[in-house]
């Protein structure tokens, strides 16, 4: 049976991600704070704290960096963990995977009204029809958002949906190849975070 | 369409079973947990909340396993509140599934408790409880209550609202002490004097009686971002659903 790892950084909530994997039954889950080797699929979750995944992340890094580019390992970060997929945070000093080229910014509200962290139900926007992460998705789908921060991918084409918040318009589901990042808690978005992660687990399935 | 406001039913728990206070005195049991967790949840409910008002020992693994017995069927966001008083009563909730923690008294007692929950689990997991009444002791006309609402801090509502932002809350959950159970509608005075204070979301709680006044909280300058009500919902007065449709049909953006 496929194996999927869920990364542990040491706080948060992973009983929620762990039991949307669950759903399927053709893979296996497991949690740990060390990449182990044979695993089929890697998570990086939404929860904790910047400071507390980006020290598990070093340890792990250049494991996670080897399996996803030499056997193409299918990695999904979601939140915090798709942000730390770009190169460098405004939220800390240290760096990121860099599998995609771009910076981590912090919302700088413009209005009074847009509010910090970006916390709740917003739409996507889809901007591509060739996408299999993406697959059954459509525009005006609503998602559920908790961040401060948001990554500006330089590579538009990394891009499959776009969010607005205020006057603010940031990527909110990235895709390349086996790379795949939501900015959004497919964990906590009902039917459109259930097709996402389905979707995954195919990919880490193999069909 | 943008961020929507969010309707989030409160679910007072005692020992494991649901309970509603008026005016935090005479409670009335009114249902199973998980089972109103689902009901909510198909009415369309945004996120939900869990008051865990027990005060017995046995408290803390109560919590756990409403934690995880609602994240096993609930894909949709929730918080725990109650009886949080450190990092390892937040750990126990939040790896069991809660998404959230509220902490009210233990973070007037201890404001330092806020930061260190903020760095360990991150801003996201943080929700501020603030209890307020109107008061002549404080410059901002609004006091802080603690124990349920029941003691008064004497600490100014602005200037705790604004110190929990400086220390990473990620969220207000602002309780008019002087509406909650009147049912004559939340207190656009004190939610929109606190909106306009801070950064963070606040969600409104307290006095809701029927489905206008979702709309009186949702809209005007410095409106809630989420409104939290109890009995309206309880009781079968109004669904979920039926607010947000009211509430779409009045130009308010709700996720439906």
């Amino acid at each position: 049976m496929r194996k999927i790892q869920i990364l542990d950084y040491g706080s948060g909530n992973l009983f929620s991600i762990e039991n949307a994997l669950k759903q399927s039954d053709s893979i296996e889950v497991q949690v740990s704070s060390e990449l182990t080797e044979s695993v089929d699929g890697l998570v990086l979750p939404g929860v904790g704290s910047f400071s507390s995944a980006q020290k598990i992340l070093t340890r792990n890094k250049d494991r996670i960096l080897d399996a996803v580019k030499s056997r193409k390992l299918p990695l999904l970060g979601i939140c915090l963990g798709m942000q730390l997929l770009f190169e460098e945070s405004e939220e800390g000093t240290g760096e990121g995977l860099k599998l995609f080229k771009g910076r981590v910014k912090r919302f700088s509200p413009k209005e009074e009204s847009m509010k910090i962290p970006h916390m709740g139900w917003n739409t996507i926007n889809l901007d591509s029809s060739d996408s299999t992460f993406c697959k059954g998705l459509r525009s005006g789908e609503w998602t559920y958002y908790v961040h401060s921060y948001f990554p500006v991918p330089e590579d538009a084409k990394v891009v499959r949906a776009w969010t607005q918040y205020g006057s603010e318009r940031f990527a909110s589901i990235v895709e390349s190849e086996n790379i795949l990042g939501t900015q959004f808690h497919p964990e906590k978005s009902q039917a459109t975070g259930a097709k996402l992660i389905s979707n995954f687990v195919s990919l880490v399935a193999g069909n | 369409m943008a961020l929507a406001k969010r309707i989030i039913p409160c679910l007072d728990v005692k020992d494991g079973k649901v309970v509603k206070g008026v005016n935090f005195v005479g409670l009335k049991d009114a249902g199973d947990p998980v089972e109103l967790a689902k009901i909510y949840r198909d009415q369309g409910a945004d996120e939900l909340l869990f008051l865990d008002i027990s005060a017995s020992i046995e408290s803390r693994k109560t919590r756990v396993d409403l934690a995880r017995n609602v994240a096993k069927v609930l894909d949709i966001p929730f918080t725990i509140g109650g009886g949080i008083s450190s990092v390892e009563d937040a750990r126990m909730v939040l790896s069991n599934g809660a998404d959230k923690v509220s902490v009210n008294t233990s973070a007037v007692e201890n404001p330092s408790l806020v930061s260190e929950l903020a760095d360990v689990f991150g801003q996201q997991c943080v929700v501020v409880a603030i209890d307020a009444k109107r008061s002549k002791e404080a410059p901002c006309g609004f006091t802080v209550c603690t124990f349920g609402g029941s003691h008064d801090s004497l600490v100014d509502a602005i200037s705790w609202a604004k110190e929990v932002e400086k220390r990473g809350a990620g969220e207000i959950l602002l309780t008019s002490i002087d509406r909650d159970g009147t049912k004559k509608g939340y207190d656009v005075e004190l939610t929109s004097l606190l909106g306009s204070k801070v950064s963070l979301p606040v969600i409104a709680s307290g006095g809701c009686g029927k489905i206008e006044h979702f709309l009186e909280i949702l809209s005007g300058p410095h409106a809630a971002d989420a409104a939290l009500a109890a009995s309206v919902f309880h009781y079968g007065t109004l669904t979920v659903m039926q607010v947000k449709e009211y509430l779409s049909e009045n130009k308010i953006n709700v996720r439906i």
